[in-house]
């Protein structure tokens, strides 16, 4: 097999395995918290903060990845007990973003979001039901930002904690059975099904980037 | 290398990069868009008669004869279906309009149906002017459905395939632009942050001939699946 050959067979399949979510590790759902210590209001101290992921690239997305686990703040609100992330937003017009809650095995962070200023001020609140599936059974959400949103807190829905959905997924698969010096390819479905538990732990993805444009 | 191996792996290429043209997905903020009151819900743009495909058949393995007898094959399953959805009045358009109008109402949008005759496939390139067509926004929908196997030995279950786009209805600037995606194959070709629903699992038929023999949950499973599409866009607009 020729050099080029090889290169553009590993970079097809990058490309094909680009878009699978990363096998991330099982944990326990938390859904308990009785015995956390919580507070009664957010914390902005800890924020995490977006970074690029292509230095030096003008207008790169800015993204943050935060676990949100056992020892994570939480807060009491009249007996309704979150876990919760801040990030700390760019400022900057045409900006959207995007909060994705990703399954650690079984166990999926439950999220509703707060948008607040710089005083730390809560400026709009997105409830749980604006959190639609996504590819890899991710939980998703998309806002354009408005002027003065500068942080996000990602909370978990204590009404949705403990609660579950088994997701089906269908697809295709192609495999190559040499005949001679070509191939052919054999293609066969399959279904996987997730079972996914709504949690007051896991993984929260946060990205800003500009709006983009409508064409396709 | 043969030119027969060269030629997969650059089909195979293609293939790979062609996922990677997706639609761009722009959210909607009803504040920024002006708190607009009315939406037309510009007549979709989806095939009359439902789809039925067997994604991973053996015939894909033999170039064009293969995919010729594939698509008779499909073609005598989608005549067959088109009997039960005709039989009960079914259709896929009418089903996504009369359930996307009836939840932006309930969530406060003076929604209406507006008419028009398409040509082709995907959106509009022209919107109707503001006086052929008044209202604040246009909401434009190409979609796809029908039931989809992924292989011969899993079942059959609804799937839809929606992209929406809302124009400001004075200046067509773009307000939203989405993609949903109901029971999906692969997931790695629509894009990233599409809305996916999973299939409900109370209807699976395991095979062709059982989804024709119980012709009625066979059309409620497809009604309800547009049903659940139609939640996810007025969701998308609240």
């Amino acid at each position: 097999m020729g050099g080029w050959i090889r290169i553009a067979a590993a970079a097809v399949c990058a490309i094909a395995l680009s878009g699978c979510a990363t096998v991330r590790e099982s944990v326990p759902a938390r859904l308990d918290l009785s015995q956390a210590t919580c507070a009664s209001d957010v914390s902005l101290a800890g924020a995490a903060v977006l970074v690029s992921e292509k230095q030096g690239a003008k207008d790169a997305p800015l993204k943050a990845t935060a676990r949100i686990g056992d020892t994570a703040p939480c807060i009491d609100q009249a007996g309704q007990r979150s876990t919760y992330q801040v990030f700390s937003l760019p400022g900057g017009e045409g900006l959207m973003i995007t909060v994705v809650s990703v399954p650690l095995g079984g166990t999926l962070f439950s999220p509703r979001l707060q948008l607040r200023d710089e005083a730390g001020a809560i400026a709009r609140e997105v409830g749980r039901d604006m959190f639609l599936f996504g590819a890899g059974n991710t939980l998703q959400l998309q806002l354009r930002l408005r002027a003065g949103e500068r942080y996000a807190v990602v909370l978990s829905d204590p009404k949705t904690v403990g609660t579950s959905v088994t997701n089906i997924a269908t697809g295709t698969s192609m495999t190559g059975v040499p005949v001679g010096t070509a191939f052919v390819p054999i293609y066969t479905g399959h279904e996987n099904s997730a079972k996914l538990t709504f949690a007051h732990n896991g993984e929260i993805v946060v990205i800003v980037g500009a709006v983009p444009a409508a064409e396709k | 290398m043969s030119t027969i191996s060269r030629t997969s792996l650059l089909f195979v290429f293609a293939l790979a990069i062609s996922a990677c043209a997706t639609l761009p997905q722009i959210p909607y903020d009803r504040t920024a868009a002006g708190n607009p009151k009315t939406i037309r819900v510009l007549t979709p743009a989806a095939p009359e008669k439902a789809s039925v495909v067997l994604a991973a058949t053996v015939g894909q393995s033999f170039g064009l004869i293969g995919a010729l007898i594939d698509a008779g094959m499909q073609s005598s399953r989608e005549s067959d279906f088109e009997k039960i959805t005709t039989a009960r009045s079914f259709s896929g358009k009418g089903a996504y309009l009369r359930k996307t109008i009836e939840l932006l109402k309930a969530a406060g949008y003076d929604a209406s149906e507006g008419p028009i005759q398409r040509t082709e496939r995907g959106f509009l390139k022209q919107y109707p002017s503001a006086a052929d067509m008044p209202g604040d926004t246009l909401l434009d929908v190409s979609f796809n459905y029908g039931y989809l196997a992924a292989g011969m030995s899993t079942p059959y279950r609804p799937f839809v395939y929606a992209e929406l786009k809302m124009v400001r209805a004075s200046d067509k600037a773009v307000l939203m632009q989405r993609t949903i995606a109901y029971n999906t194959l692969n997931t790695v070709n629509i894009p990233e942050t599409a809305v996916t629903i999973a299939p409900d699992p109370a209807y699976e038929f395991k095979d062709f001939d059982a989804l024709i023999a119980d012709p009625d949950r066979a059309v409620k499973g497809l009604d309800e699946a547009i049903g659940q599409v139609a939640t996810a866009t007025a969701t998308l607009l609240r």
